[in-house]
């Protein structure tokens, strides 16, 4: 779409005409019709539950099942080809972009990296406000993975985002005026906030980032109203709590246990879910035991954040595989049998199927090439040990710590009983003595290599797995990696970007390749919604190449073919041609 | 005439790093002028290993302090290593009393151990002990000398430290451990341009060790080192798991072998000519032609091959074949690599015989390898 833009300007000036011509029938009838004049309608509780229905798209993942599910069917796979942009918008900035577009009504937020937000219509894309969060005080030296944000969360009038120097920052919705800002640890201490905030039952839920600082991770709420702390729950136990003997004494200090990426919250068990992050420090023979709850999906209560169970994906690790990709709320049969269950396609390359009752394991399958984690007895994960690097003894394992997946999360389609899955073809070289130097003392880390995946001759694909099987039923590869979430909708469609910027829809029975954008200006990584205003439904997606990929990625970041895509942040939203 | 050395004021061992240059170059007439530079890193981040290439192109010649594991000789790229001048590495400190060995502790004894550095893998094959580990080195001697923990497992030179500043405090003893990854090479930092004042700088410490200076002037942060230039001899993988598992030391043998016994005629005249041929191309840019070490170790002499050092021809040659040239080894064809083996040999007063030494054989002699040369 780099040579589109005069027809998107052509389609603006048009909206413009409307608005005009609504202008002259306010006069005689007060009929709302853009952002600009419509009342902001509160994000109450019961919006929060009933979000999966509701015409905008109220949340990170659209609702608390995390399913990125919308029931829409305006846009589907008879008409998905007439898809044409609506509006677009460039935000100047060219690290990573990963904000869905939030929508409430005529309202769309969206975020940017360096923590800039940006309401706007979301018929028009008209900017209303925008919020620059002041990171001027804030090094950003502990942020390992590019500076990014992942979006904001709603909730009655306010507008709720977490920030890199550690804030939580709640602002009108309507008029972007801060209520309050919070700041939860001082910036630069090991700690960093990217994730977009979740709201439960009047609490702002977040995490932080940092498994790479020797930091102590932990999910904190506060109160939606006033900023102030209802409960903080360490990923990492204290000695005398359960789990704390899975830690060499002292250790759980600086155990990791990040928890960067939004939850799931499952309102029947009113049970709060949410991904624990890698150990630390990386290498494993440092810290002796399974290292809970590092690598695991925890159970919390909401109301005070108490523990109520946990299952843990890859135990002891050694890889920097994390725990924190998204858990995903679903029924499933699996032989023969109905479970309550959440999915989880892990960074380890297996993908999970728990009983979100209990946290017991249901069944777990590889998605991509795994050979760290080996496989489970008696619903226990375990590893393979020959694939664990020492001081002395080089590994070649799959996949890179960059994962099977990544943070891209995946969604579900309901009616096709599937889960579609962003997935990387990567292993790596890893050995621990890597040595650093502070002060005349060497410390020892690990050494990596991400290297192209031996068994695959793409760097990635996005696949549709069978969710009462947990087999892959369909696979779109791709030369380059595929670091772009899924959206699903009741129009039988799953649409997903690529790295070289063309937003797609797949038919998402037969993973057919039904509708593909012009050329965006950058690869995608933005997470994909779509929401309807005034009977019409919009498909929403930033381009915005960045995150971890270019950074870590080692051979697959240094191929040509991904040195060369375009940088630059553009939110681009589409919709049917009439 | 002057060697700059960089040092890092940051290090404990600071006092200890410019006393031996002074005294070092001082014994070959140079004078020493230090440039001081911060290497304690910025908050978390540790100091870049980059900065130590900018220095040497930039700020001195030599850049004092790197530590060297002794297993695992690695060094930052873009740089040389001197040989080591001294050995420092992690110590076992307890207080009030000296401190036994590990394996003499009592069962269930906590051990205070800094976040990330290489005691915390010592518990492994210590199952008498258990792990306390502590966010930062003053936090666990804090422990350790309020009585929360009977020992720790620290850097030697930081022990050092910390009781001069807490002179008043709780009495600290220590000890250097014989761990894996316990034991570290200190040498002297250096590039193309400093390869002078290396040169000086390893003739001076040289001189100190054999008058017997060095140790006052390493003392208490360092010892001489039992092998002087064991950073280069030793392979990187030479910790067998079987060491490990018998506790973790790794001792050179003590074995008392007479140089000077009547050596085998393990390879041929013509093929250490050959092999002259070879290392004068390959390798005497770090050896020196006479194998008297530049910026490698010396490959003759009782330096080179001691009867303590206890090596057989198949040590040297596992080196040499898998190690060797450095920056691309196993890069020199098998017969080459045999070749230098015999010009070794006949150096070091091995005398020839009818036959050539073959690769093979080589990988597997077990004739023990003592210089008979000087």
């Amino acid at each position: 779409m780099r040579n589109k833009a005069g027809s998107i300007e052509f389609k603006r000036s048009r909206v413009e005409l409307l608005k005009k011509a609504a202008l002259v029938l306010l006069a005689f009838a007060p009929v709302a019709v853009t952002a600009a004049q419509a009342p902001y309608e509160p994000v109450t509780d019961a919006r929060l539950l009933a979000a999966q229905k509701d015409p905008g798209w109220l949340m990170y993942r659209r609702d608390y099942t995390s399913s990125g599910y919308a029931p829409f069917d305006q846009i589907n796979t008879g008409n998905v080809a007439q898809l044409k942009p609506a509006f677009d918008y460039e935000t100047g900035l060219k690290q990573g972009h990963e904000s869905p577009a939030v929508v409430n009504g005529h309202f769309l937020y969206v975020t940017t990296p360096l923590d800039h937000l940006i309401a706007m219509d979301a018929t028009s894309g008209k900017v209303l406000w925008k919020y620059d969060h002041d990171l001027s005080k804030a090094a950003l030296k502990t942020v390992c993975c590019d500076v990014v944000n992942r979006g904001v969360a709603l909730y009655q009038n306010n507008v709720y985002m977490a920030t890199l120097d550690n804030h939580v920052v709640a602002l009108d919705g309507a008029t972007g005026k801060v209520k309050w800002s919070k700041a939860l640890m001082a910036p630069d201490v090991g700690y960093a906030m990217t994730l977009a905030p979740l709201i439960v039952k009047g609490k702002v839920v977040v995490g932080v980032s940092g498994g790479e600082y020797g930091a102590r991770g932990f999910v904190e709420a506060l109160d939606a109203k006033t900023g102030k702390m209802l409960w903080q729950t360490h990923t990492i136990p204290a000695p005398n709590e359960p789990g704390g003997d899975t830690w060499p004494k002292g250790a759980y200090k600086t155990g990791g246990g990040a928890a960067w990426l939004t939850g799931t919250y499952d309102a029947e068990n009113d049970t709060l879910m949410w991904g624990v992050g890698n150990p630390g420090p990386w290498l494993a023979t440092l810290r002796p035991g399974e290292n809970l709850y590092t690598d695991s999906v925890i159970a919390m209560n909401p109301s005070n954040g108490k523990i109520k169970w946990h299952f843990q994906y890859t135990p002891h690790d050694t890889w920097d595989y994390d725990g924190t990709n998204e858990t995903v709320m679903t029924d499933l049969t699996y032989q023969g049998k109905p479970y309550k269950a959440i999915v989880s396609a892990s960074r380890n390359g297996w993908f999970y199927a728990i009983d979100r009752t209990n946290g017991k394991l249901i069944y777990m399958e590889q998605f991509t090439h795994a050979t760290s984690v080996a496989g489970q007895k008696d619903g226990k994960v375990y590893t393979d040990d020959d694939m664990r690097p020492t001081p002395d003894k080089e590994v070649f394992t799959c996949p890179s710590f960059l994962g099977g997946k990544n943070w891209w999360p995946i969604s579900i389609n309901p009616n096709t009983q599937m889960a579609y899955v962003p997935t990387m073809h990567t292993c790596m070289k890893m050995k621990g003595a890597a040595v650093s130097y502070k002060a005349g003392l060497p410390f020892l880390g690990e050494s990596f290599t991400v290297m192209q995946d031996p068994t695959q001759k793409n760097w990635g694909s996005v696949q549709a797995i069978d969710l009462n099987t947990g087999k892959q039923v369909w696979t779109h590869e791709s030369d380059l990696p595929w670091n772009d979430g899924t959206l699903s909708t009741g129009g039988g469609l799953m649409f997903s970007g690529s790295a070289d910027g063309y937003f797609m829809a797949f038919d998402a029975k037969s993973g057919n390749v039904l509708w593909k954008s012009d050329q965006l200006s950058s690869g995608i990584i933005g997470v994909p919604s779509t929401y309807t205003v005034d009977g019409t439904q919009y498909v929403a997606v930033y381009a915005g190449w960045g995150g971890a990929t270019p950074i870590w990625g080692g051979d697959m970041a240094n191929d040509p073919k991904v040195k060369s895509i375009p940088t630059g942040g553009h939110l681009y939203v589409f919709k049917l041609a009439k | 005439m002057e060697v700059v050395a960089c040092i890092d004021q940051s290090s404990p061992a600071a006092t200890m790093d410019m006393n031996v240059v002074r005294a070092a170059v001082a014994t070959q007439g140079y004078s020493a002028r230090f440039e001081k530079f911060d290497g304690s890193g910025v908050g978390d981040d540790p100091y870049s290993e980059k900065n130590f290439h900018k220095l040497t192109s930039s700020r001195c010649q030599l850049v004092l302090g790197f530590p060297v594991d002794v297993q695992a000789p690695l060094l930052p790229t873009g740089v040389k290593g001197s040989a080591p001048y001294g050995q420092t590495g992690f110590a076992l400190v307890t207080r009030d009393h000296a401190p036994p060995e590990l394996s003499q502790l009592a069962e269930g004894t906590e051990v205070a151990v800094a976040y990330e550095t290489a005691p915390n893998l010592f518990f492994e094959h210590h199952t008498n002990i258990q792990s306390d580990v502590h966010p930062d080195n003053d936090d666990a001697l804090d422990a350790l000398a309020k009585g929360k923990v009977k020992a720790a497992m620290l850097w030697a030179p930081i022990v050092v430290q910390y009781t001069q500043r807490h002179a008043k405090g709780h009495k600290l003893f220590f000890a250097l451990l014989n761990e894996p990854h316990a034991r570290w090479d200190l040498v002297a930092l250096y590039d193309d341009s400093g390869v002078a004042a290396a040169e000086v700088f390893d003739k001076g410490v040289g001189e100190l060790r054999a008058s017997g200076r060095l140790a006052a002037l390493l003392a208490p942060y360092a010892v001489v080192g039992d092998r002087p230039t064991a950073s280069a001899v030793k392979p990187a993988n030479v910790v067998s798991r079987n060491e490990y598992n018998r506790g973790g030391l790794i001792k050179v043998s003590n074995t008392k072998k007479k140089s000077g016994a009547k050596a085998p005629a393990i390879y041929s005249a013509e093929q250490a000519s050959a092999g002259q041929q070879v290392f004068m191309s390959n390798c005497s840019m770090c050896h020196g032609a006479d194998l008297g070490g530049i910026t490698g170790p010396a490959l003759k002499g009782q330096k080179f091959a001691s009867a303590k050092d206890d090596f057989a021809v198949s040590d040297i040659f596992g080196i040499l074949s898998t190690q060797m040239p450095a920056g691309r080894p196993g890069t020199l064809k098998p017969e080459e690599y045999a070749a230098v083996m015999a010009f070794i040999l006949q150096q070091n007063g091995y005398p020839a015989g009818p036959n050539a030494l073959t690769y093979a054989q080589a990988q597997t002699s077990k004739v023990p390898l003592i210089s008979s040369s000087k």
